[in-house]
């Protein structure tokens, strides 16, 4: 491959060269050091995955990858917090509550990802409440009074409630 | 003590031989677990986060695991130790560079770990030499429900197991071999390869997992999708596609002998002879060196090298393992002449 041009700049020579699977292909890419370095592919902290595979659909097609379908952008779970539009940017949502508040968008998601919409394995023993500690409870009043002091009543008022619900269930 | 030892032989999954040791090196089954009553991890806040990890240490203490394990505080460890901690595969890249109340518990035989906080709360894994995926499916599952037994998991009748990730909810099951497949690549079969494993819903990856770099004709190959399945039917499919995988790797190799047996036995000793030889080796050519090397042993064209001196170079050459080697920081250049002295003294032992 040597004398071959680098493949994002097309003028230096490539001297970098990197093998990966891309969409089950088999891609290899041919590029300069000062390329590399500049789109993440060399040098400490090596990020290779995203950045190369953006690039392979970059040179396959001269544009960037296709928009993945969207869902109500603005919609937030009420439990967390996270919003949709948050969750597409960073690939996950906040809590396990966000699979309801979402459920509408997931559903497609979920069609192109997986093989089925219905858990076919294992199932955990019935539910058990996890074990608190009176000084995770310490924890939590903690929080609680930090949420107070920001003013974030909504967290204080889930906190208030998670407290009462655990000191409930450790003097049973 | 796991940070401080760097030999090969404490690395289990890679140091003891296992079933179809030729081909497949580790088995590896991962789950994916979050605690009922905590937000997934990102999104915690850093009390929160505290109190999940005492929660899952906790609950980890009361496992038949935690008298023969090990608990590793990752904030206060240093990048080297992080980057031991992955190139031992106890730990994911994400957790390394990640948040910052993480900790793993990991078994002094280093076949069996688990990572609190990482994108998950809880990801448990098994990993075994070799090809045996039935037996590291049965060590993490019975894992999984000790520690089931101490907390509540988030689970959903209609999802199964709630993940951070929608790509791993259902089971949150994600079992994997790595293969060393250079005749398959020499024959240009390598592609024909990729695409029977995607038909069969599982995908091939570098040896570092998604979107990694493929050095040295290692690959990843590991089940896509985690909803809709059951477990037993993962590792089942998992089974049969390595199966076949180890058969073409044979049957591409009894080609090679029969066809180019000098090309072949060239090819490693060449390879021999540059890494006996040389002064300053990169991680990758050493890698890409070994290949034909570990091909030149495995296919008998070469009579006296020991696959285990070429399994433990492929670990002990990574660029933390050489740190810890040599008890202090070196930079890409001391670390390419500390490499290279450390395969010349391996290759030239007697074996």
């Amino acid at each position: 491959m040597n004398g071959n041009k680098c493949q994002i700049c097309q003028q230096q020579i490539a001297k970098i060269h990197i093998t990966q699977i891309h969409k089950d292909q088999l891609v290899e890419i041919h590029v300069c050091p000062e390329c590399a370095r500049s789109n993440g592919l060399s040098g400490p902290g090596i990020k290779a995955d995203l950045s190369l595979g953006d690039l392979v659909e970059g040179i396959k097609s001269g544009e960037a990858a296709a928009p993945v379908e969207r869902g109500d952008e603005g919609k937030t779970c009420p439990v967390c917090g996270q919003t949709y539009r948050g969750f597409r940017e960073s690939g996950r949502l906040g809590c396990r509550h966000c699979y309801d508040s979402f459920g509408e968008e997931l559903v497609p998601l979920l069609r192109k990802v997986q093989m089925g919409l219905t858990h076919q394995g294992k199932n955990p023993p019935a539910a058990k409440t996890p074990k608190t500690s009176a000084s995770d409870i310490q924890k939590m009043r903690e929080d609680l009074r930090n949420a107070i002091s920001e003013e974030d009543f909504k967290r204080a008022a889930q906190l208030r409630d998670e407290i009462r619900n655990l000191k409930k269930e450790t003097s049973q | 003590m796991i940070l401080e030892d760097a030999d090969f032989e404490s690395c289990g999954w890679l140091a003891n031989p296992g079933p179809f040791k030729e081909t497949v090196l580790s088995s590896r089954v991962r789950l994916a677990r979050n605690v009922d009553g905590f937000p997934f991890s990102h999104w915690a806040s850093t009390g929160e986060l505290a109190r999940l990890v005492s929660t899952c240490s906790t609950a980890i203490r009361q496992t038949s695991m935690a008298a023969d394990c090990e608990e590793i505080h990752l904030e206060d460890k240093s990048e080297v130790d992080l980057q031991f901690l992955q190139e031992r595969h106890q730990i994911s890249q994400e957790m390394a560079n990640g948040l910052n109340q993480r900790s793993v518990f990991v078994c002094k035989s280093q076949m069996q770990a688990v990572m609190v906080a990482e994108e998950d709360h809880l990801r448990l894994q098994a990993i075994l030499p070799g090809l045996n995926l039935e037996e590291t499916w049965k060590q993490c599952g019975r894992l999984d429900s000790e520690i089931s037994s101490q907390l509540s998991y988030a689970y959903s009748e209609r999802l199964g197991y709630l993940t951070a990730c929608p790509t791993n909810v259902g089971t949150g099951l994600r079992c994997s071999i790595m293969v060393h497949l250079p005749a398959l690549v020499m024959t240009r079969q390598i592609q024909k390869m990729v695409n029977a494993v995607a038909q069969m819903g599982m995908t091939v990856r570098g040896p570092e997992g998604e979107g990694s770099e493929i050095k040295g004709n290692l690959f990843q190959i590991s089940n896509q999708v985690t909803l809709g399945i059951t477990e037993a039917d993962l590792i089942e499919r998992l089974n049969r596609l390595a199966g076949e995988v180890v058969e073409s790797e044979k049957k591409a190799t009894r080609q090679l002998v029969e066809e180019a047996e000098e090309d072949l036995a060239d090819r490693a000793m060449r390879a021999y002879g540059i890494l006996s030889n040389a002064r300053k080796l990169t991680s990758k050519e050493t890698l890409e060196l070994l290949s034909p090397y570990r091909l030149g042993i495995t296919s008998g064209v070469v009579k006296n090298g020991s696959l285990e001196t070429i399994n433990e170079l492929m670990l002990c050459t990574r660029p933390a393992h050489l740190q810890k080697k040599a008890g202090k920081p070196l930079d890409v250049r001391e670390r390419d002449i500390w490499r290279a002295q450390f395969v010349r003294e391996k290759l030239r032992a007697p074996s």
